[in-house]
């Protein structure tokens, strides 16, 4: 009974759609872009933050930080500590959305006003580079 | 119309269950891929001189860091179910007036 009365709402809210905007087409353009979007999206990050090559950098940024802080004498102890705190500084996701929402990542400029995800998982990508690469100079200053 | 509605939501449907199945096979894969990320990640601090032990305790980071992902996606999800939920209300209150 309720089900009826939204889609009498929602065919009523239709209706008033200006001209050139069918609706049920339009929906089914949105679906079918962010049903290609979405998956794309969620692998680009995925496939950026839990790959073994993503693994690979990070533990050689966090191995040549610990190395430099064991040659300058530290006990293991405190070295083990502050690189734990190091990888820490960098596996911050939520500062990382925030960057990457900052340059417009989430800027609406792709088929039907859906932000393109490809564009997105690179932006992503390149965040997660562009920390380990800055991880790495610091380790190695 | 009528067929055209329907042929509409079948589209929609099938645009549904594909995203759903992408993402299901997304979020079953996690762990392994979870599981390679910190094999090589631990690898690389052991070959930097630290014992095996102190690799591992580091490398809980990718397991808070999925942690993380996933509550972030559950708190989007049941952020856009309130918000559905508000719209399905005004809905219904704009046909019953």
């Amino acid at each position: 009974m309720t089900t009826h009365i939204v889609v009498q709402g929602t065919n009523e809210v239709l209706k008033e759609l200006p001209e050139g905007h069918e609706g049920p087409e339009d929906l089914e353009k949105v679906l079918k872009t962010v049903s290609d979007q979405i998956p794309t999206l969620v692998k680009g990050v995925l496939g950026a933050i839990f790959s073994p090559e993503a693994g690979k950098s990070m533990g050689a940024a966090a191995a040549n930080f610990y190395r430099e802080l064991k040659s300058s004498g530290l006990p293991e102890e405190v070295a083990v500590k502050m690189t734990q705190d190091y990888v820490k500084s960098f596996t911050n996701i939520g500062e990382l959305f925030k960057d990457v929402s900052s340059k417009g990542g989430f800027s609406a400029h792709g088929e039907h006003g859906v932000p393109d995800a490809g564009d997105l998982s690179k932006k992503i990508e390149e965040e997660v580079k562009k920390k380990i690469a800055e991880s790495k100079e610091h380790g190695t200053e | 119309m009528k067929a055209k509605t329907v042929a509409t939501v079948l589209k929609g449907s099938y645009y549904i269950l594909k995203m759903s199945g992408s993402l299901l096979s997304a979020w079953l894969t996690l762990g392994w891929r979870v599981g390679r990320a910190r094999r090589s990640f631990e690898n690389q601090l052991v070959q930097g001189g630290m014992t095996k032990e102190d690799a591992r305790q580091i490398s809980e980071v990718y397991s808070e860091l999925k942690d993380q992902m996933m509550s972030t996606v559950k708190g989007a999800i049941s952020n856009a179910r309130k918000s559905s939920g508000n719209s399905h209300f005004s809905l219904n209150n704009a046909a019953s007036a």
